[in-house]
């Protein structure tokens, strides 16, 4: 009972500004392994640089918090959500996505539609994690709106792999449970989605 | 070859414009008010901080795949859908904006045909409305395309693709 509660405080207040006063910033530069530090150190470099960065610097996006922080400085950098989606896609442990889709479920304001765009197509690119664990994730999402469909529908493209026929079936059920949404555009895109995949 | 200029209606000589996701030109409240949805569309595309945008010039299909194999070479995975607009050198100055070439990436075929612009608010406005009122569609290039695409270029030894690649062919031709 005790834990739920934290969770659920937790989740409440994780898409609110921190309440808690932060270090200061020369405590965090005497740190050299601060995360969220990092995390900004790497959103200033260049695309080349994060691509060479991105299998050290993903070591420390290591709980909820620094997830949340990649997200944040997505939307303040160059290429942003590319640097986002790249860096979110090494992760090999699917906890993290497990809990920023709770979190969605029970936080009293949502978090920007982007964040949730790129956390989908992260999870969608996250090669290190089976694609079974990775199809259960994507299906955790609540499709509202069409950005968020649409996000869903390209992720179960990015994921669809001929040679795992079980979950190629899985993904088809879910693209094709958008035929018939309201949005016509996300119906037509269904379609186009079913017929290309494998 | 892989793909060509033609399938995706590029006229020789446009500019590509890497999109987040190809849907973003197609938000769901600016269906039906074509200039409700050029401010939507511009806030959602040219929403970098600091007002700089990328854009690759393309004057053959074989520069567009140069390109794809650009825009690719830095994410993980390569083998991808990319998600694109294409624009005119007219249409950008009918916006008011100004191109400058800077060199960028590895890839010795289309590296110099890298330009980078300030896009302020306004001129992104007024750009997508154009482009809007032009009928102009976001455009994909599709998983499969940009793996033959890949495939080939890394048969070349393309810098921006194999590491440690002794010699490109496009230094031979």
């Amino acid at each position: 009972m005790n834990s739920m509660i934290t969770t659920s405080t937790r989740t409440q207040t994780l898409f609110t500004p921190q309440a808690t006063e932060r270090p200061s910033f020369s405590s965090r530069i005497a740190s050299n392994s601060d995360p969220d530090l990092l995390i900004r150190e790497y959103f200033r470099k260049s695309d080349q640089q994060r691509a060479e960065s991105r299998s050290q610097t993903v070591h420390f996006v290591r709980d909820i918090r620094n997830l949340i922080e990649v997200l944040s400085q997505s939307v303040k950098a160059r290429n942003g959500f590319d640097g986002a989606v790249n860096l979110l896609a090494e992760l090999e442990n699917p906890q993290l996505f497990s809990e920023f889709s709770e979190a969605l479920k029970t936080c009293r304001m949502a978090p920007p539609e982007i964040w949730i765009e790129i956390v989908i197509k992260a999870i969608a690119c996250a090669y290190k994690i089976p694609t079974p664990q990775r199809f259960a994730l994507l299906d955790s999402f609540s499709p509202v709106g069409r950005m968020i469909k649409a996000g869903i529908i390209d992720a179960m493209l990015i994921i669809a792999d001929p040679n795992d026929r079980d979950t190629l079936n899985l993904i088809r059920d879910k693209v094709a449970s958008f035929l018939s949404d309201h949005d016509q555009y996300i119906a037509h895109y269904a379609q186009e989605a079913l017929d290309d995949l494998p | 070859m892989p793909v060509s200029l033609e399938e995706f209606g590029i006229v020789s000589g446009g500019f590509i414009r890497k999109l987040d996701s190809r849907n973003h030109w197609y938000p769901e409240m600016g269906d039906n008010d074509p200039r409700k949805r050029a401010n939507l569309v511009s806030a959602r595309i040219f929403n970098d901080p600091d007002n700089t945008y990328s854009l690759w010039l393309v004057n053959s299909s074989e520069d567009f795949m140069g390109v794809v194999v650009a825009l690719v070479a830095n994410a993980t995975p390569q083998d991808r859908n990319l998600d694109f607009l294409w624009i005119t050198e007219q249409e950008l100055q009918q916006a008011g904006i100004q191109l400058k070439n800077i060199p960028e990436g590895k890839c010795l075929a289309v590296k110099d045909n890298h330009y980078e612009a300030q896009i302020s608010q306004d001129q992104a406005k007024k750009l997508c409305l154009l482009l809007i009122e032009n009928s102009r569609d976001s455009q994909r290039c599709k998983k499969k395309d940009t793996i033959c695409i890949i495939d080939y270029y890394k048969s070349l030894g393309c810098y921006a693709l194999v590491p440690n690649s002794q010699k490109c062919d496009c230094e031979i031709s």
